[in-house]
């Protein structure tokens, strides 16, 4: 006897596999829908790599670091991180672009509400992932990250000190925080995983895989048919003219491959990065977070003044809100994106938003303390040069931007004399309003060359 | 409206007598139960389940027949079990998090990541600190992390305003915690992540700091600096 036809014997799940395989499902269903199934393969992933590093991996702030340096001298060690790193970030993007696939189609409607709302968590989930994965290492980028993430975080109005407190287990970041994020990762964000993806995947059987909107409906409009009718009616039509869904397997396969081969090759050509040992006294290090939360890290910039926790913790939680509740908020009959015109404007403008802001944090420039100027100075007189150097010393650019080079407490002026007239920069730096330092030791010669460059700078 | 399965699930063999028994007893409560049950299975089926025939004949039951009971009790004793796990999981969870100083505050703001110190730290003599200019020192010092006492490098700035006051700083950019430079050209504390500035003294000059740089308490006895505990951003 066959070892599978001996095992099915016993199992009797051949009957429940086959009505898998052969189910009809709608014709249209195509690429698209490979991003889900792309999504649970990424997560299979990194469960696989993850169970892998945890071996050898050590949850202190004393060995995580030398830790992580050995898994990396081992034999495929380098690899396996290189794909749990690499295999994160393309996570976050096939499950956003996942997402996105299901807003355009409005997939979410009645009656996949629910798998949308637990999509949506999932989604969190997984950022949580990213959040409480990168502190692991425990080198610098991952304790500064930290810092900050946790005191954004901690912007919950009244119990922020509680909320910090609870994520750092205690006011300080130390290695309490580094063993308790490391449980959260493994144990606590998994266990959520498992339970709502299960139950993810269980409703998208159960129900069938969506089918793409058609613009020209499948089935005859009936007058005065309630919506629910309409899509039982709708879908039964696009299953009588579907195929079974054994055939859409093989995109499904396809395409994890091609995830898989990028994976492979960035974890190979890249690696997965590791800076210096976490030192909390590092003065002069420049935070940045992974790409992934250079939006937010970026919008900080936009929401400055005394009422930022307020207006992130509003934000935050409206935004969450509304991502959560959209099967809620669009509630029409249509489907398809052109016929939902509003529905699809808010979505594409929150995603040029989000890349946008991406795009911009990832090229901010850098608040430094030893920011050197960079101008051509063939065009300068000797006079000008003498100002240029009187900028320097006078540490100008630790506020001061200068053709893309310096500070950015204050403005630009890299094109300064198009603003401003030389008396009303000289004003400025003798008189200064608002917040800028008062420099009344600089010599009138220096004054003079200062403003003399300043005033080529158009 | 009929029911093709009650809500609890399949009728157990054992219960079937009963069910017979209870077959003319139904009320109206045990039929909108189970509408909604069904209603709520058809959905998930989506294929207008709510016009098909029931597969079996309809099994109405009473509210309080013995296999409610049972589900009943199982689900209170179930829910009395978890609570009983997960809050003393939930508390260990957040003891450390209780044991802090919090502020109330609708916008607490940022909290610096230093360990916090108890006691008095010698600095080192008054002298070795130039006035007017902030000195950036790493002091070493045992802090109690996780139950552990550990020798902790913690850094400050050490600034003397004037030839006898001195103000001991935290590093941390009161916005979001990165760390901040001495930048001698503009005569500030430049936070590299979003602008941030504060003069030698602490006090935020420009960008998105709400509050000055947290301060140590600081004494000077004998022309030694002593650096004292954390005061709490507030």
């Amino acid at each position: 006897m066959h070892p599978l036809r001996w095992i099915n014997e016993r199992l009797g799940v051949g009957s429940l596999l086959r009505g898998f395989l052969d189910r009809p499902i709608p014709a249209n269903v195509g690429w698209w829908n490979t991003l889900g199934s792309a999504t649970l393969f990424l997560i299979i992933v990194q469960v696989a790599t993850g169970i892998g590093l945890s071996l050898y991996y050590v949850p202190t702030a004393d060995h995580a670091y030398d830790s992580i340096q050995h898994i990396d001298s081992l034999a495929f060690g380098a690899f396996v991180r290189g794909v749990h790193h690499w295999s994160a970030s393309a996570l976050v993007v096939l499950i956003g672009l996942h997402t996105l696939r299901v807003f355009y189609q409005a997939a979410y409607k009645y009656p996949r509400e629910l798998t949308w709302i637990i999509g949506a968590v999932l989604f969190a989930v997984m950022l949580g992932f990213a959040f409480t994965g990168y502190l692991l290492p425990w080198d610098q980028k991952a304790y500064w990250a930290t810092v900050v993430g946790t005191n954004v975080a901690g912007s919950v109005p009244f119990v922020g000190d509680l909320v910090v407190g609870l994520m750092r287990g205690g006011a300080a970041l130390t290695t309490v925080t580094l063993t308790r994020f490391y449980g959260i990762h493994i144990w606590v964000l998994p266990a959520i995983v498992l339970a709502f993806v299960s139950v993810h995947l269980f409703m998208v059987i159960r129900q069938g895989i969506a089918a793409a909107p058609r613009r020209k409906p499948i089935v005859e409009e009936v007058p005065g048919e309630s919506q629910r009718d309409r899509y039982t009616r709708e879908y039964a039509a696009e299953k009588r003219a579907g195929h079974p869904f054994y055939r859409s397997l093989l995109k499904d396969a396809i395409v994890a491959a091609v995830v898989m081969a990028v994976v492979a090759t960035l974890a190979i050509a890249v690696g997965a990065p590791l800076e210096a040992q976490a030192n909390p006294n590092a003065v002069g290090y420049v935070p940045r977070p992974e790409w992934y939360f250079l939006d937010l890290f970026q919008m900080l910039w936009y929401a400055s003044g005394p009422a930022e926790p307020l207006i992130i913790f509003t934000v935050g939680t409206i935004g969450f809100l509304v991502f959560l509740l959209v099967p809620f908020l669009d509630r029409g009959r249509e489907r398809h994106p052109r016929r939902r015109p509003i529905a699809t404007a808010l979505a594409t403008l929150v995603v040029v938003g989000i890349l946008a802001l991406t795009v911009q944090g990832a090229m901010a420039p850098v608040n430094s303390t030893d920011t050197a100027v960079q101008v051509d100075t063939a065009a300068l007189t000797p006079a000008q040069k003498a100002g240029l150097k009187v900028y320097q010393v006078e540490g100008c650019s630790s506020c001061h931007m200068l053709s893309g080079r310096g500070g950015t407490a204050g403005p630009d002026l890299t094109t300064v004399a198009g603003r401003l007239t030389g008396p009303q920069i000289e004003q400025q730096i003798l008189k200064p309003r608002d917040k800028m330092p008062l420099y009344t030791d600089i010599s009138p010669d220096d004054m003079a060359g200062l403003l003399d460059f300043l005033s080529t700078r158009k | 409206m009929t029911s093709e399965l009650s809500p609890g699930g399949v009728p157990l063999p054992s219960d079937e007598a009963t069910q017979a028994e209870d077959a003319e007893q139904v009320t109206a409560t045990t039929t909108e139960e189970a509408a909604s049950a069904e209603s709520a299975i058809s959905g998930a089926a989506a294929t207008g389940a709510e016009e098909a025939p029931p597969i079996s004949p309809p099994v109405p039951e009473r509210p309080w027949n013995r296999r409610t009971f049972v589900l009943r009790s199982l689900g209170g004793i179930g829910a009395v079990l978890a609570a009983v796990v997960a809050v003393p999981v939930a508390g260990l969870a957040a003891a450390p998090a209780t044991r802090n100083p919090l502020r109330w505050s609708w916008m607490a703001g940022s909290v610096t990541p230093t360990p916090r110190i108890s006691g008095f730290t010698n600095l080192g003599p008054l002298s070795n600190f130039p006035v007017g200019v902030p000195t950036l020192l790493p002091v070493t010092v045992p802090v109690d992390i996780g139950g552990t006492t550990q020798d902790t490098q913690i850094a400050v700035y050490v600034v003397r305003p004037h030839d006898q006051s001195v103000l001991i700083l935290d590093i941390h950019c009161t916005h979001m915690g990165c760390p901040v430079g001495w930048s001698q050209g503009a005569k500030r504390f430049l936070c590299p992540c979003h602008g941030g500035a504060f003069t030698a003294d602490g006090v935020e000059v420009a960008g998105p700091p709400p509050r000055p740089l947290d301060r140590y308490q600081a004494l000077i006895a004998n022309q030694e600096v002593w650096m004292g505990p954390l005061i709490e951003g507030a």
